[in-house]
């Protein structure tokens, strides 16, 4: 079983440095992705989604530092890897993509030579050998004229465009695991779609897992096979993607799925407001001892404020981490 | 804003040795040992600094440190004069150019170019060939030459602000023009002009010390530092106390309202909207 | 790419115009001081001979016509005569260009040689000793009066040490250009390297950074390869600005050192009165000025693609 996960995060910790102390950004997170699977990885900003995507790229700067738990891709630790080894991995097995593709490429080279360094890096050609095969990554990613357009300039391409040359880029070396972080957000609502299609399409030619990141959690359930939930630094719940709008076991979840505004509810049920979930997500520092939802959470129960929930398996597959239903 | 903040190095500092300078400046007659004009004794003419003469004396027998500190007052009183020229002529013409906009606009900023083509001093130089020398001559030379960025920050501003709320509720309210300029936009765009500003009266003194030195700008027997470096080099073998101390003075003062600057811009403006170094 | 060159050099043209006019009408409005100065201090001149002067130099014509004379002389490369010694302007500035020059490019490259190096180590390590040290020193080379660093220079390493001669221009040899050039540069050194700490930090935090190293690049190629080119393009107008107004800016230093610039020749002229000398120095600096500034605009449209296709 575990030969078939390209991906297996175990109980992993992320402390963030600060005013002499250290604050669990992230804690006892567990996720696993298989060989070719789309998991999607839902929660509000500042929940710490992108923080255990840039640790899983070894990408953690500064304050911020894992200090627990492992890392496995492809059966390997590389939670602690130091960065010689890590720069390997990086853009050839494991590769990312960014929330903002305006200011994600360099202005002041080429598009077919941003996309060429790749190669160059990983597979040792030559720039001219490098520049042949950024041509075939721009029609990969249907860009019209791509061998005109591959002496681009960043600046010439339309936002759309350059996230598309990003995910050239990122599939430019067939990586085992692709992170997508936001991707979308900052596209216009028309071509969402059309990037989220192409993204799934050239992923499962190639058999590259995906992990999707992202605060909309109907479109992460739309498109992925499995979907987690994380709150404040922990993964709440983890199901099939039907099983989290059918039967979401978690409060949190539960509260994101109502407050799904959904075509034609006030017809049937004559609800007037939007559902919303009251309170506000507690900064890191004021993260408690208890379940950090708790002070939200309409199901509250004494031991949830004493201590945080195990992570318990579901019987559909999935995991939670709530003292409800045992 | 906490008080904590204001001890940053720069701004501690900087502002320490402002303190000191004006102080120095303002009870000169009581610090001082001797008087900078008229004691001058040819008997003890370039003695080293030791004794009754903390400084040395320069060439014609004259105290140096009585003469650095009576300088005190003419830096800091000509670099806070010059100041207050340029900084009013620049904000004038840069709230009128963003306010108004249009000819007066695309002319303003015309002659802002046109001024940052020519270096300060000389241009100070020119006006000064043509006004003759004297204290009052640099004053004007200086006080109406350096006003480009004042404008230029001003305008952005102005332009920036234009649009906000506040404005428009003036606008609506029926005050006049100047009013809305100068009561409404100029406190809001204060920030990045104060840091400026302190950078400019450092600029204006050494501007001020360099025309001077150069014998055009406030001359002897008056003891402007700059002045006192001018017959350095002549004594600099034998009396290099006559560079040293003044100079010293002069670069010290400089530096405090440099590091002032500084400090007041991490301060107000983080963004950096003032940008002139 | 043409067009826009085409368009930047028209700017550059119109701005020399207006300067022209500027200088001449600035002269030309002084009473009577054309003439006092050209006769010197002698107070009572016969006014016979003060009105032929007058007609000589053309002082009773109407404005317009000295104006147009002004320009028709100037595009003959005539910048009238001196007062002061007979000769034309001209011939007394074309040596003068030459070593102004000279020390200008010594002193810019002193400050990008040590400036630029000094500003990127500061940022590699912001907030550590090494980039408070760089920066306190740099805050000094702002603060630090040229004439008494050049002083201090002059003591230590000429009279002192004996390693360097005092001043004056030799035989136009490099050990004479050392100091002037040390004097005149540290300003500009201490201005870059805070220019280039505030670029490298500010291109260091750009996305495309995050996006290079996520493609798996050392930290070396990413400097060299995208943090460099970034951070210059910012620096270049720093440096461009720095050199345009070394001319002017170097009249103090070229009086301290001797030094037979265009600079110095501007401050005994104004000492002197000597009104076409004034004219013609001012002219040069200006000019210079206006030169190198428009030079660095065309080499950012080289170097920035994003300019180019405006």
């Amino acid at each position: 079983m575990s030969e078939d996960l390209i991906l297996n995060i175990e109980d992993l910790r992320i402390s963030l440095s600060a005013n002499g102390e250290d604050y669990p950004a992230v804690e006892g997170l567990n996720l696993s992705i298989a060989r070719g699977e789309v998991v999607g990885l839902v929660g509000e900003s500042g929940c710490g989604k992108s923080l255990t995507a840039l640790s899983v790229a070894g990408l953690l700067g500064g304050p911020l530092r894992v200090t627990g738990g492992q890392i496995r891709f492809d059966g390997n630790d590389i939670a602690r890897l130091p960065n010689r080894n890590m720069r390997m991995l990086r853009g050839n097995r494991i590769a990312m993509i960014f929330q903002e593709p305006m200011t994600a490429l360099n202005p002041l080279m080429t598009i077919g030579d941003q996309i060429g360094e790749m190669f160059v890096l990983h597979r040792g050609m030559s720039r001219r050998a490098a520049r042949k095969r950024a041509i075939e990554c721009l029609e990969q990613v249907q860009v019209p004229g791509a061998s005109r357009r591959v002496n681009d300039f960043p600046h010439q391409l339309s936002g759309g465009m350059r996230q598309r040359v990003m995910i050239a880029i990122a599939l430019a070396c067939d990586p085992d695991l692709l992170i997508a972080d936001e991707a979308t957000t900052a596209l216009d609502v028309t071509i969402q779609a059309e990037i989220i299609e192409l993204i799934l399409d050239l992923c499962r030619a190639r058999g590259t897992a995906v992990l999707m990141i992202s605060h909309d959690l109907g479109l992460v359930a739309r498109v992925c096979q499995r979907v987690a939930v994380m709150y404040a630094g922990h993964l709440v719940e983890e199901q099939p993607a039907e099983k989290i709008f059918s039967d979401p076991q978690h409060p949190y979840t539960r509260g994101l799925v109502a407050s799904l505004p959904r075509l034609g509810r006030r017809l049937v049920a004559g609800q007037a407001k939007l559902a919303e979930i009251p309170g506000v997500v507690p900064p890191i520092v004021e993260y408690g001892k208890g379940c950090r939802f708790a002070p939200r959470c309409a199901e509250v129960m004494p031991q949830c404020l004493t201590a945080a929930p195990e992570t318990t398996p579901l019987s559909s597959g999935g995991r939670k981490r709530c003292y409800l239903n045992g | 804003m906490k008080l904590l903040q204001l001890l940053r190095p720069n701004l501690f500092v900087g502002g320490l040795i402002l303190v000191i300078m004006v102080f120095v400046a303002l009870f000169a007659p009581l610090i001082a040992t001797h008087d900078p004009v008229l004691d001058a004794n040819l008997i003890y003419a370039e003695e080293p600094p030791g004794g009754a003469f903390l400084m040395g004396t320069d060439e014609q027998g004259r105290d140096i440190f009585s003469r650095v500190i009576y300088g005190a007052r003419i830096s800091l009183t000509i670099g806070l004069v010059v100041q207050l020229m340029n900084t009013c002529i620049g904000v004038t013409l840069g709230l009128s150019a963003g306010y108004f906009g249009g000819w007066w606009d695309e002319f303003v900023q015309g002659l802002t170019n046109l001024m940052l083509s020519i270096p300060t001093v000389v241009f100070a130089l020119a006006l000064m060939a043509v006004l003759g020398p004297g204290v009052t001559s640099l004053l004007i030379a200086l006080g109406m030459t350096d006003w480009a960025y004042s404008c230029r920050i001003s305008r952005a501003q102005v332009l920036s602000q234009k649009s906000r709320s506040y404005v428009q509720a003036a606008q609506t309210m029926g005050y006049g023009r100047f009013h809305i300029m100068f009561r409404e936009l100029l406190p809001n765009i204060a920030g990045p002009l104060v840091v400026i500003a302190t950078m400019g009266i450092g600029s204006a003194i050494m501007a001020e010390a360099s025309l001077s030195f150069l014998g055009l700008g406030v001359v002897p027997p008056a003891p402007s530092w700059g002045s006192m470096l001018s017959h350095a080099r002549e004594q600099l073998m034998v009396s290099p106390w006559i560079a040293i101390f003044p100079g010293a003075a002069l670069f010290l003062t400089v530096l405090g309202f440099n590091l002032l600057g500084d400090g007041l811009r991490d301060l107000i403006d983080p963004q950096g909207k003032a940008r002139r170094a | 790419m043409l067009m826009v060159i085409a368009r930047r050099l028209m700017q550059a043209l119109l701005t020399v115009a207006v300067v022209v006019t500027l200088v001449f009408l600035l002269f030309s409005v002084i009473p009577g001081s054309f003439v006092t100065s050209l006769v010197g201090e002698k107070r009572d001149i016969d006014p016979r001979v003060m009105a032929r002067i007058e007609e000589q130099l053309h002082l009773n014509d109407p404005l317009p016509e000295r104006f147009g004379r002004y320009v028709a002389d100037l595009a003959r490369g005539d910048l009238g005569s001196s007062f002061s010694t007979r000769r034309p302007v001209i011939d007394m500035l074309e040596s003068r260009i030459v070593a102004s020059f000279r020390l200008a490019c010594a002193a810019i490259l002193f400050a990008v040689a040590i400036g630029l190096p000094l500003g990127f180590i500061a940022a590699a390590r912001p907030g550590s000793w090494i980039d408070m040290a760089a920066m306190m020193g740099a805050v000094s080379g702002l603060s630090v009066p040229g004439f008494w660093f050049g002083l201090l220079a002059m003591y230590f390493f000429s009279l002192q040490l004996g390693w360097l001669p005092t001043f004056g221009y030799g035989q136009g040899g490099l050990r004479h250009l050392v100091l002037p050039a040390l004097t005149l540069g540290i300003g500009p050194m201490a201005l870059l390297a805070r220019t280039t700490r505030a670029a490298v930090l500010e291109v260091r935090g750009a996305d495309f950074i995050r996006t290079a190293r996520s493609k798996g690049m050392s930290e070396t190629r990413i400097v060299t390869r995208h943090l460099a080119r970034n951070a210059f393009v910012l620096v270049l107008t720093t440096i461009g600005l720095q050199f345009g107004s070394m001319l002017g800016g170097s009249v103090v230093i070229e009086s301290l050192f001797a030094w037979p610039g265009v600079g110095s020749l501007l401050i005994q002229s104004v000492s002197l009165r000597d009104i076409p000398a004034v004219q013609g120095c001012i002219l040069v600096i200006v000019l210079f000025f206006l030169l190198i500034n428009t030079l660095v605009d065309i080499a950012y449209m080289l170097i920035d693609p994003r300019i180019r296709y405006r």
